[in-house]
């Protein structure tokens, strides 16, 4: 699987779990914060999207980065998940 | 009735650990009643037994709800949602997220334990048909099963392993906050907005010091909070007193109230200090508050009690709860990884965010109180 569909992947798992489209979050910025707006990730729908990360890709993004460094931007949730794939 | 899975283990009852059981789920037919509902002549009503009834009543006094699984005509729950006899209506007074239908019960169980925000693991399967009890031991293994005459007789033994060792006064009240829970998701699913909704909720939160009067709540909240939990304390009352006589150490709890009801204590922090900055030993909040920016909010609070706003977060990672550490991203802070299970959360000096505008909170943390 290409960095674009892992990418397309992610942008349709963010999707569900902030509520934005994810034709919306393709146009956004790799350097996007996913915390606050316009993303808007809480604390339950963050949980909720690294448990469908996991079920979809296999990546643990909760096991392999507890910083959580990956979920500062979405360039870097997506790198993350293609890095690991 | 679907043909028997070849690998079902034997039919024997599966007890989870004591002080692990959240919820008993009844079977109805053959369970909770001796009839088959769908069976019985026109303008016939199944009687629910005394005894089953007697033991839900008990569980329910001792924080552990009851809710029901039943594979029958789902247009049997009328009788649970518009009761036509006494009896039948003080079943329905105990149960929360009841599912009736022709799934699977390792199914139904595991709607219920989503429904509820609790592990698979803290349920316990009352069911008198011993294919039922292998079906969820087998595609379910993490939940409990026994029988009725089994549960019956684990309470009326000195010390029965199904109820916890320890309750608050506000265990009591679990049963009716997660039936208010239920009017909550009743009513949210009338908003197109998650946001419109919160907002008519008129949620207020509290946050205060903890009082003597808390001490089993706060051992309690700790203990059973998983998804928001620290896990790095744990706490009898006891220990919760010589811990708060270690050093200088203060408790402090919020309690949460809306339109729909009272959800009673829902967050504890015990704050520690110690070469000048403010350690968050342990940190609990209740799973029935999430999504509704209550724990950021109570962390938030916190934080402006605390010179500077710097506040330390040490979590010890489970499974369970990334929720936590998500929290401490969400609010602005870091993760400083200590060990392959350890990581410290850390707030650095600075204003911390507003509350969400949907949430009034009212915080009583005097400056003589705080940390």
């Amino acid at each position: 699987m290409t960095d674009t569909d892992t990418r397309t992947v992610v942008l349709d798992l963010l999707a569900t779990a902030s509520g934005v489209s994810a034709a919306d979050l393709a146009a956004l910025p790799d350097a996007t914060p996913l915390f606050g707006p316009p993303v808007g990730l809480g604390s339950r729908t963050g949980a909720q999207l690294l448990d469908r990360i996991l079920a979809t890709t296999g990546v643990d993004v909760a096991g392999e980065d507890l910083a959580l460094e990956s979920l500062t931007s979405l360039g870097a949730l997506v790198g993350f998940v293609a890095d690991r794939r | 009735m679907p043909d028997q899975p070849a690998d079902v283990p034997p039919a024997d009852e599966h007890r989870p650990p004591a002080d692990a059981v959240k919820v008993v789920v009844w079977d109805l037919d053959g369970t909770t009643w001796d009839d088959v509902a769908v069976e019985l002549p026109d303008g016939a009503r199944p009687e629910p037994r005394p005894d089953v009834l007697a033991a839900a009543r008990t569980l329910a006094a001792h924080g552990v709800v009851s809710s029901v699984a039943s594979r029958t005509d789902p247009a049997v729950a009328a009788l649970l949602t518009d009761p036509p006899t006494p009896a039948l209506a003080a079943l329905a007074d105990l149960v929360v997220a009841p599912r009736l239908g022709w799934q699977d019960k390792s199914v139904m169980l595991a709607a219920i334990a989503d429904e509820l925000g609790v592990a698979v693991g803290s349920l316990l399967l009352v069911d008198d048909s011993g294919f039922e009890r292998a079906e969820v031991a087998a595609r379910l293994p993490a939940a409990g099963t026994t029988t009725r005459a089994a549960l019956l007789a684990d309470l009326a033994a000195p010390h029965p392993t199904v109820l916890p060792a320890r309750t608050s006064t506000e265990s009591a009240d679990r049963t009716r906050r997660y039936q208010a829970e239920a009017r909550r998701r009743e009513a949210a699913a009338s908003y197109a907005d998650r946001d419109a909704f919160l907002a008519a909720c008129d949620l207020r939160l509290t946050v205060r010091p903890a009082t003597p009067a808390d001490r089993d709540r706060v051992v309690e909240l700790v203990a059973r909070a998983h998804r928001l939990a620290s896990t790095r304390v744990e706490l009898d009352p006891a220990s919760y007193d010589a811990w708060l006589a270690a050093g200088d150490r203060r408790v402090v709890v919020a309690g949460l109230v809306d339109r729909f009801g009272d959800h009673g204590t829902i967050g504890v922090a015990l704050l520690a200090e110690g070469d000048g900055a403010t350690t968050v030993e342990g940190l609990a909040v209740s799973c029935r508050v999430a999504g509704r920016g209550v724990p950021g909010a109570f962390v938030t609070t916190l934080r402006h009690h605390v010179t500077g706003g710097a506040l330390a977060l040490p979590i010890r990672v489970t499974s369970a709860n990334v929720e936590l550490r998500m929290l401490v991203r969400s609010l602005g802070g870091t993760l400083e990884v200590l060990g392959p299970d350890e990581v410290v959360g850390r707030f650095a000096p600075g204003p911390p965010p507003p509350p969400p505008d949907w949430l009034h909170v009212d915080d009583r943390l005097a400056p003589q109180e705080t940390p």
